[in-house]
């Protein structure tokens, strides 16, 4: 069981993804947040998420309100606690200067919100699949 | 110049009255008011009548009513140009006495006819009047119509003026004008005046003068005046040399009576005293009678004979008894007149001197008979005969030199010397009397030509030639004060004009820096808000392009969603309305893409970086293999070079043409090649395929934005693919075309600067 953070504000898109996940063969189990301030305190078990675990992977959308998802990545991975953990930047912007940056700041990957829906289906699960049966991760 | 309008109407007024008291005058047969002065003429009916024409002529004008001005203008100047030709042809035309019979002037030749200076003044006034009613004023040789009528205003007043100096001065009407009889009446002259200055004063309203400098015509009019003034002058002269003359002649005749008197009294006084000697002596000898007689002959010369008497008719002496022995004949006193003579001299005891008789020793002449009286009693006569001829010949001689005499007794011419001169006579007569011993002679006398024109003097001559002359110089002076003035006033007007204009230049020229500067930073200030706006709206299309495509993504996936999760379990058109919807937000999403694209070109500078083309277009196919593997499509290059640009936006371009390239197309597959050639400072690239073609009236069209010459069924594309090629070619300093024909495939070229 694959655990993974979706740090997405929309919720259709949200939505979409966990349908998407649904029909993946690797079981995941999702906890949605919808803006930066959330993720970082759902990640460093502040307040209500005292007792959360930390997810394996984290996908990240870039465009977030309150804190933006490029803030929130430098601060997971300036965090000694959190720097670990494998960010997956699940963005529609296809902007050089934002992936540069994702990469630059330890993004692990950069996936673009593809317009088809299967293109989109297709992206997320062989993304999940590829990180959950072929990638070594962590112990928790 | 109100003042002069002024003076116009009141001048005209008055010489309406003036006509209008004259006409009645002679209507109701009041000869006060025609002929104010004894020595002066009379205003003629014609001349009354005019002067009210004329008046009302000028009134109207001046009162700007010129309807009336036309008319009444052309009756003073028929009538005076009709008398005027009367005087100088000598004609009749009746019109002098047609409205009025003149019972005034009978000195006149011609009754009820008006002076020909009285008809030269009407004619300029009438034909000044009737020019003052034109509008439009005409330029006749040099003269502009305004400076006619100020002339003719001018010779007008000139006119009256010597007219009343003369008659003030008592000189006579000038003989050349007058010589028919009649001068101009003074209230006529008056008339003249006071309308020659209306005239004058509708002259100066008509013009701007401000100054006498300005006035236009002045050298004219001081010429006409002056000219004027000369003539009348110049006629004065001869008008007093005449009187001279007369005077010289009046002397001269009362010289000659004088002179004719005591010869004559000197000749019977010695016939008296012979008488009285004779007289005194009871026993008179005869001998010392003709001794005395012939001393009488000899030193009164002009007698023919001195003869003795007695109380019975018989010669008892004469002396000088040569050649006056036919006087002794007793027969002579039986001659009628000499019996007559004697008889009365006997009965009155008194000298008597005979008529003209003829004289027994031959000729004309006359006796005088002295009585004899002895003791109180007649006691014979001493008679003296005179041989006209002899004796006025003795007594006259070297008495008026010059001078033509006739003597002539109480019926019959007794003398005359130079007698063939009979033209001067008419002139110059001047009749006198000899009056001595109770007898009566008539005396007319006038000067030979030769003593006229002795006494004729240069002095008119030169007084016409120095007045014409100085009249000429004046005027000449004022033309050229005036025109030094006008000089002087235009030079100034212009002067100021000119520094006016300097300072209006400097000013505008401050200005226009001023301007400038505040324009050019206005352009500048503008120039960056513009830039700022443009980037602002560049910066606001992109934004929204880019934050358009979200909310299409959600659109479509979820529609996609729908069709997959519940195709089928619908009714068949709900299929069909996914299908659209789907459709619609597919092509939203291209649109976005393709906008995007195009804008982002503005977003970011270009890079300038040798870029070599052959990697360009290999990565272009590579986007498109599977598309190329598909249409089964063969693309072909030459050896591309390396040019200076955006690698990126390169590949675009190229990316771009070879999609429109594959998509294009007819059934056959697409075979495309690339090559590129140099041409003078560019590269020139092309892009050829075996496709539909393009009709070339579209090849423009082709390139703008969102323009398709297919529906999205036919072909499906968003229109923007070539606009985007253009615009990163023109980026580059280049330019894209394309060649073609409909259904022989396109060839695009496009240019991209060598270094």
């Amino acid at each position: 069981m694959l655990r993974l953070l979706l740090v997405e504000d929309n919720v259709a898109d949200a939505r979409l993804a966990i349908e998407a996940l649904r029909e993946c063969t690797v079981a995941t189990h999702v906890t949605v947040v919808s803006d930066g301030l959330q993720a970082l305190a759902y990640l460093r078990r502040e307040g209500q998420n005292a007792k959360v675990a930390l997810p394996d992977l984290v996908l990240l959308d870039l465009n977030l309100p309150k804190k933006d998802g490029r803030e929130v990545l430098v601060a997971i991975k300036a965090d000694e606690a959190l720097k670990h953990l494998p960010v997956i930047i699940f963005s529609s912007s296809d902007a050089d200067q934002d992936v540069l940056f994702a990469y630059r700041h330890g993004a692990s990957s950069y996936l673009i919100k593809p317009h088809a829906l299967d293109s989109y289906f297709s992206l997320l699960q062989e993304c999940i699949t590829f990180w959950g049966t072929r990638v070594r991760l962590p112990v928790r | 110049m109100r003042g002069a309008q002024l003076i116009a109407v009141i001048a005209s007024s008055i010489v309406i009255m003036l006509g209008g008291i004259v006409l009645v005058a002679w209507h109701v047969h009041a000869p006060t008011f025609i002929r104010v002065l004894p020595s002066d003429s009379a205003m003629t009916y014609n001349t009354a009548l005019c002067f009210i024409f004329a008046g009302v002529g000028l009134n109207a004008v001046s009162t700007h009513r010129s309807s009336r001005t036309l008319v009444s203008g052309s009756i003073p100047v028929i009538l005076g140009l009709l008398t005027l030709s009367e005087y100088l042809f000598s004609l009749d035309l009746g019109i002098d006495q047609a409205l009025m019979i003149d019972v005034l002037d009978l000195r006149s030749a011609f009754p009820g006819r008006m002076a020909m200076a009285t008809s030269i003044g009407f004619t300029l006034s009438g034909f000044s009047i009737m020019l003052m009613s034109q509008k439009k004023s005409r330029t006749i040789a040099f003269l502009q119509q305004i400076d006619l009528i100020g002339l003719a205003g001018t010779i007008v007043v000139v006119l009256g003026v010597m007219t009343i100096l003369l008659f003030l001065t008592d000189m006579q009407v000038p003989y050349g004008w007058g010589k028919l009889g009649r001068s101009m009446a003074v209230s006529s002259a008056v008339g003249f005046i006071l309308l020659g200055t209306g005239i004058l004063s509708w002259v100066l309203t008509q013009g701007q003068a401000a100054t006498m400098s300005e006035i236009r015509g002045l050298p004219f009019l001081a010429q006409a005046a002056g000219i004027t003034t000369t003539l009348l002058l110049w006629q004065a002269l001869l008008v007093q040399e005449h009187r001279d003359m007369e005077a010289t002649v009046a002397r001269t005749a009362a010289h000659v009576e004088s002179e004719i008197a005591a010869r004559m009294e000197a000749r019977i006084q010695a016939l008296t005293r012979l008488a009285a000697r004779v007289g005194r002596s009871a026993h008179p000898v005869q001998e010392e009678w003709v001794a005395d007689a012939e001393m009488i002959v000899r030193d009164f010369p002009g007698f023919q004979a001195i003869s003795w008497i007695d109380t019975s008719l018989q010669v008892q002496g004469i002396a000088p008894l040569a050649g006056n022995e036919a006087v002794l004949a007793p027969i002579v006193m039986t001659e009628p007149t000499r019996r007559a003579l004697f008889e009365k001299v006997r009965e009155t005891q008194t000298l008597t001197i005979s008529r003209t008789i003829d004289l027994v020793q031959g000729g004309r002449g006359f006796v005088v008979y002295v009585p004899i009286v002895r003791g109180g009693k007649f006691a014979g006569v001493i008679g003296g005969g005179f041989h006209a001829e002899t004796l006025f010949a003795t007594i006259l001689h070297g008495i008026a030199p010059g001078y033509c005499l006739v003597l002539m007794g109480s019926d019959e011419e007794l003398y005359r010397r130079f007698p063939d001169e009979p033209a001067l006579e008419a002139e110059w007569v001047t009749p006198t009397t000899v009056e001595f011993v109770g007898t009566r002679w008539q005396v007319r006398i006038w000067p030979q030509a030769a003593t006229v024109a002795a006494h004729h003097s240069l002095l008119p001559v030169w007084a016409l030639g120095s007045g014409l002359l100085a009249t000429t110089l004046i005027s000449a002076v004022i033309a050229l004060a005036q025109e030094s003035r006008r000089r002087a006033r235009v030079a100034e007007v212009t002067n100021r004009e000119l520094a006016r204009e300097n300072a209006k230049r400097t000013e505008a020229e401050a200005e226009v820096r001023i301007l400038n500067s505040e324009l050019e930073q206005r352009v500048r200030e503008r120039t960056i808000a513009l830039e700022r706006a443009n980037a602002d709206l560049q910066q606001l299309a992109y934004v929204s392009a880019h934050d358009l495509q979200e909310p299409v993504r959600m659109v479509s996936t979820y529609t996609q969603l729908l069709a997959r999760r519940y195709q089928g379990k619908l009714e068949a058109e709900a299929d069909h309305f996914i299908g659209y919807a789907l459709e619609g937000a597919s092509r939203i999403h291209m649109l976005l893409t393709d906008l995007l694209a195009y804008l982002q070109l503005d977003q970011s500078e270009a890079e300038r970086r040798d870029t070599p083309c052959e990697e360009i277009l290999e990565n272009a196919l590579g986007g498109l293999q599977s598309a190329i593997t598909a249409a089964n499509a063969c693309v072909t290059h030459d050896p591309l070079p390396t040019v200076r640009g955006d690698a990126r936006q390169l590949t675009l371009v190229f990316r771009n043409l070879l999609e429109n390239a594959l998509l294009f197309r007819l059934s056959a597959p697409p075979r495309v090649h690339v090559w590129a050639e140099r041409r003078d400072n560019d590269w020139v690239f092309a892009v050829r395929d075996n496709g539909i073609g393009i009709e070339p009236q579209y090849a423009q069209q082709i390139f703008l934005m969102f323009e398709r010459l297919h529906s999205q069924a036919e072909y499906p594309g968003t229109g923007m693919g070539l606009t985007l090629c253009q615009k990163i070619i023109e980026r580059h300093g280049g330019k894209i075309w394309v060649e073609s024909q409909v259904g022989q495939g396109a060839t695009f070229y496009f240019t991209v600067p060598r270094v």
